[in-house]
């Protein structure tokens, strides 16, 4: 599925991401920051995928007669009170990752603020496609917990294989997971939002199930990684 | 014998969908399809016989899922799974269809975007195939196909390891592209030549959607093509294809007009579907197609005419570039990338890739460097080399339709070099050499054009994909050689009718004020009817000498081009970066500290210029204080690291200034092994720090991303590295970081290794053996340093 609105990466969120906490880029790096924006913007070509899951009691999660079974502490907490949740995933596509990797061989810093700003763009565009699973939600009276992603917590990487294999991500909007867990496209997000009667309770801090919690260089400067850290 | 699949007196008729007919049957679970044919072989003919009754003349096996990487999880040998497939498909035809083996993607990419090697692919295509034709397989059908790579490598699978019939499929968005950016035309140019049987679409799309891009693939293949659209798209809230067989019938239509020699349906076509079609079809013969013989190449999302005036960027070729040279001889081939990313900034249509040079090893490093430009370019190559095994080795991982350059006019390099295009469909360069050596005149050199278009021709290639190079011989050494030259290209394009290119810069060798006469020559040549000048893009004269001639001839574009290019400068100047006055310009400190590149590059000549050319005192008074400077700078926080990047990229191009006037032993500084782990792609932060580590004057060994543990021992064991950096992003990946670590630390031991990456901290890297935890490339570069010494 494709978005309905384009969407773009915020300056000064880029500003922040990328180490300007308390103070703006010079000129010189402004510039920069522009010119990664407006190649990010034309090479990004975003898609993404959801399904609706039964979830068991033993956390076993259903959709289109494919079922597995989620690991962890993490997410079974996340998850407690729901028998169904949302699968999702997201991409910006091959050809960031091909310009990536092209700007890399003449210009690192161009390419470090792009890539920087396309995991703020995909995070932009999961959060897009999060709120309309909310809004799918509430059309049957419906709330939904805060997002959760494989790496979280305990809730193994390798789960991708599992989920993308759910979605059939790999022939609708040519999302693959190797092995290892790790997405290709690289600027890509998977998610799982359990459904719920009622509203969640206390929203809990999306950090608090990273790894990276403890040392992330993000955290200190009271940033959001938009989950590349994962 | 072959079966015959597509003929001129009938439509050949495919079944439907398999997978969203079995998923109606709720025994079956819907993540064990791949498995039907084993634990519900009954169903599975059943749904097999309701399309041969529907009248479907080949019937696809349940195979689109059994290969090796997608049945792992269920613990299911291939061959089992694919001999119980095609046993169930031909109980169901019982001799009334044919049936073909059902191979779908593997589910994981290729490289670059993956980390699927070819061979791996390749290796696993082929164990289904070779399953497939030993249970009887009457022909092969690769489908649904996203990427042009990955076709090719189960075509060559097919084609080396069956003697079946194979038909290839591609998967195409409405845009015309598949999600990996291969048009519909690229993988015309790129898969036919292979020695398909037909050449098909299917699946994303449903009919209407789908037609269209049909239209653009019989225009230009001129094997038989074939249809299988989807049922139109799926429901979004219930998973179903809800187009009725009526609806579809119509939407697919128009095709019939094309040319179509084969039409089916994909996901949500049911037996109803193939019914309609069948009565529909049943006295339609293919219709005749309109097919101008096509000329081009294409790479893995550029496809370039080989018509009109093309560049061919020359500069990735180590003779007479000492830095490139070196860089392939200890295996560091980033410095290729930078070529090929150069050159097309600059506009070459096309990039020659050659990396012959002593020490080199042409077999392992010409494919190597193909898929390091191909990572970072999508135009189309041309391989170079005079050595057959390398370019076979090459011609198999190169993305799309290349040229080789190339063959002579003599037999035995025509026996050896020709039989390699047609079997990888590469268009070819032939050199007018015979075995009496190079023709002094245009006639001798014509005749020897002819021989190696007789032979090409015999061997079947096309004419579209002959290129004659008429020879560049220099002036000085011969005062008629470039009218020679010019009136062979005459006589090659007009008496012959084929194209052309040349080596332009030859021409000048040995001849004070080379510029100018390349130009001349070039001019000329064009005028004469060259087609393709193999020349140095960023050589501003000589493509400007390019777009003039091409705004001479008329060329689409080409005008509009010329003005964006040349229309804000004034007649009879040039726009050029104005060196910055002596007065204004800041030290190279400072140019580093500030992150002026161009400032820095002038900074650096003028020392070397002023000092006599005392490299290295240059990079130790000046270059490295800079670094250190700014290193401190983001150490405290009063810089970031976009600005550290900026210093970085000044440094990096201060110390390109300066390396031009060091001896080899002077630029080549320490060895350093740089590496992102097996099964982790995530490279930014490693590659970031590189830069810096090139810029202190370490020699990198840079092995990429997804490395085995071995292959890091090797680099190290080579290079004599006191120092292995590894770099991880995902905690998954740790576990090969401590083995290549343990590696190391066995057959190296006095190699120290470092660790980056976000997941890694100080106390993890000391429980997996590290010697150091970087916590940035400022930090790497120190440690580095420390452990190896400066320049």
């Amino acid at each position: 599925m494709t978005f309905d609105k384009q969407l773009c990466v915020n300056e000064q969120e880029l500003y922040k991401a990328l180490g300007y906490v308390n103070k703006e880029p010079d000129d010189a790096v402004k510039q920069v920051i522009c010119d990664a924006i407006e190649k990010l913007s034309r090479a990004a070509m975003p898609k993404w995928l959801y399904k609706r899951c039964i979830l068991n009691e033993n956390y076993m999660l259903t959709a289109n007669g494919v079922s597995f079974a989620l690991h962890g502490n993490s997410i079974r907490k996340w998850l407690h009170g729901c028998t169904e949740c949302f699968m999702f995933c997201v991409t910006l596509g091959y050809e960031v990752d091909t310009v990536l990797r092209t700007v890399q061989t003449q210009d690192m810093q161009l390419a470090f603020i792009m890539d920087t700003a396309a995991s703020i763009l995909a995070e932009n565009y999961t959060q897009a496609a999060d709120d309309e699973l909310v809004r799918l939600a509430s059309e049957d009276r419906k709330y939904t917990t805060m997002r959760f992603s494989p790496g979280y917590g305990d809730l193994p990487l390798e789960t991708n294989c599992n989920i993308v294999r759910l979605l059939d991500s790999v022939k609708l909007i040519g999302l693959t997971v190797q092995p290892k867990g790790a997405l290709t496209p690289q600027k890509s997000v998977i998610a799982i939002k359990g459904i719920l009667n009622n509203p969640a309770g206390e929203k809990e801090d999306r950090c608090t199930n990273c790894p990276m919690v403890e040392n992330c260089e993000y955290r200190k400067k009271g940033v959001y990684c938009g989950g590349k850290n994962i | 014998m072959a079966a015959k699949i597509f003929d001129d007196k009938h439509i050949t008729l495919f079944d439907g969908a398999l997978g969203t007919m079995l998923q109606t049957h709720a025994e079956i679970p819907k993540d064990r399809l791949e498995l039907a044919a084993i634990e519900h072989a009954e169903i599975l003919t059943e749904i097999h016989r309701q399309y041969v009754n529907s009248g479907a003349q080949i019937i696809m096996t349940n195979t689109f899922g059994a290969n090796g990487k997608k049945l792992a999880r269920f613990g299911v040998e291939v061959v089992e799974a694919v001999m119980a497939s095609v046993k169930c498909a031909k109980a169901a035809t019982d001799g009334n269809a044919l049936v073909a083996l059902d191979v779908g993607p593997l589910g994981e990419m290729l490289k670059p975007a993956g980390s699927v090697s070819f061979e791996e692919a390749y290796n696993i295509f082929a164990e289904m195939m070779q399953a497939g034709a030993n249970a009887g397989a009457d022909l092969i059908l690769i489908e649904t196909m996203t990427d042009v790579l990955e076709v090719k490598a189960a075509v060559l699978a097919a084609k080396e390891n069956t003697s079946l019939p194979v038909l290839a499929s591609m998967s195409f968005e409405e845009d015309g592209r598949t999600f990996t950016g291969v048009s519909v035309e690229a993988f015309a140019a790129a898969i036919e030549p292979l020695g398909v049987d037909g050449l098909g679409l299917n699946c994303s799309l449903g009919p209407q959607k789908l037609v269209p891009l049909f239209k653009r693939l019989c225009a230009l293949a001129q094997c038989p093509v074939f249809l299988q659209p989807n049922n139109g798209l799926p429901n979004p809230a219930t998973d179903k294809y809800e187009m009725r067989p009526s609806e579809f019938l119509e939407a697919i239509m128009p095709c019939l007009d094309m040319g179509v020699s084969g039409i089916g349906g994909c996901c949500g076509t049911t037996p109803e579907t193939i019914e309609l079609l069948a009565k529909t079809i049943k006295n339609c013969i293919p219709a005749k197609r309109e097919i101008l013989p096509y000329a081009f190449v294409c790479g893995g999302t550029k496809v370039v005419p080989l018509d009109g005036v093309l560049c061919i960027g020359e500069r990735i070729n180590p003779t007479g570039k000492k830095a490139l040279r070196q860089a392939l001889q200890s295996g560091d081939i980033a410095a290729v990338q930078t070529l090929a990313v150069q050159q097309e900034q600059a506009g070459a249509d096309i990039l020659d890739v050659n990396v012959g040079a002593p020490d080199v090893d042409e077999v392992e490093m010409l494919p190597a460097a193909l898929q390091a430009v191909q990572a970072v370019s999508g135009l189309p190559v041309q391989i170079d080399s005079n050595n057959p095994k390398a370019l076979e080795a090459a011609l198999r991982v190169c993305i799309g339709k290349p040229i080789v350059n190339s063959t002579t006019a003599e037999k035995s390099k025509l026996a050896a070099i020709l039989p390699l295009c047609k079997k990888y469909g590469a268009a070819v360069v032939g050199l007018t050499i015979t075995e009496d050596g190079i023709p002094m005149t245009a006639a001798g050199r014509c005749e020897a054009a002819k021989k190696i278009l007789d032979a090409a021709l015999k061997e079947g290639l096309r004419r579209e994909d002959i290129l004659i190079d008429c020879l560049t011989l220099s002036v000085a050494a011969e005062s008629d050689a470039a009218g020679v030259t010019l009136q062979a290209v005459r006589k090659v394009s007009g008496e012959l009718g084929l194209r052309t290119v040349l080596g332009v810069s030859n021409i000048s060798f040995g001849m004070p004020a080379r510029a100018q006469l390349n130009r001349t020559f070039l001019a000329m040549a064009l005028a004469e009817g060259l087609n393709a000048a193999i020349i140095n893009p960023s050589d501003e004269e000589m493509m400007a000498t390019v777009h003039c001639a091409r705004v001479m001839h008329g060329q689409k574009n080409a005008q509009q081009k010329y003005i964006e290019l040349y229309g804000a400068q004034n007649e009879g100047k040039k726009a050029v970066m104005q060196p910055v006055q002596s007065s204004d310009a800041p030290t190279l400190k400072d140019a580093i500290v500030m992150g002026l590149k161009q400032q820095a590059t002038q900074a650096a000549a003028k020392l070397i210029e002023e000092g006599g050319g005392e490299s290295l005192a240059i990079v130790n008074e000046y270059l490295v204080p800079a670094l250190d400077e700014v290193g401190k700078e983001f150490e405290v926080g009063r810089i970031f690291l976009p600005q550290l990047l900026a210093s970085a990229g000044a440094a990096q191009a201060a110390f390109e200034e300066i390396k031009k006037h060091m001896t080899a032993s002077e630029a080549s500084g320490p060895p350093v092994v740089i590496a992102t782990v097996k099964g982790d792609v995530h490279d930014i932060g490693k590659n970031i720090a590189r830069v810096l580590l090139e810029n202190y004057g370490f020699t990198v060994t840079d092995l990429g991303r997804d490395v085995p543990p071995k292959h890091v021992v090797d680099a190290v064991i080579k290079t004599g590295a006191k120092l292995a950096g590894l770099s991880a992003l995902m905690t998954t990946t740790l576990p090969a970081m401590e083995e290549t670590i343990r590696e190391i630390k066995k057959a190296a031991p006095q190699c120290k290794v470092l660790v980056g990456g976000a997941v890694l901290t100080e106390d993890y890297a000391k429980r997996i053996g590290a010697d150091f935890y970087a916590k940035d490339a400022v930090a790497t570069a120190e440690y580095a340093k420390r452990v190896c010494g400066n320049l």
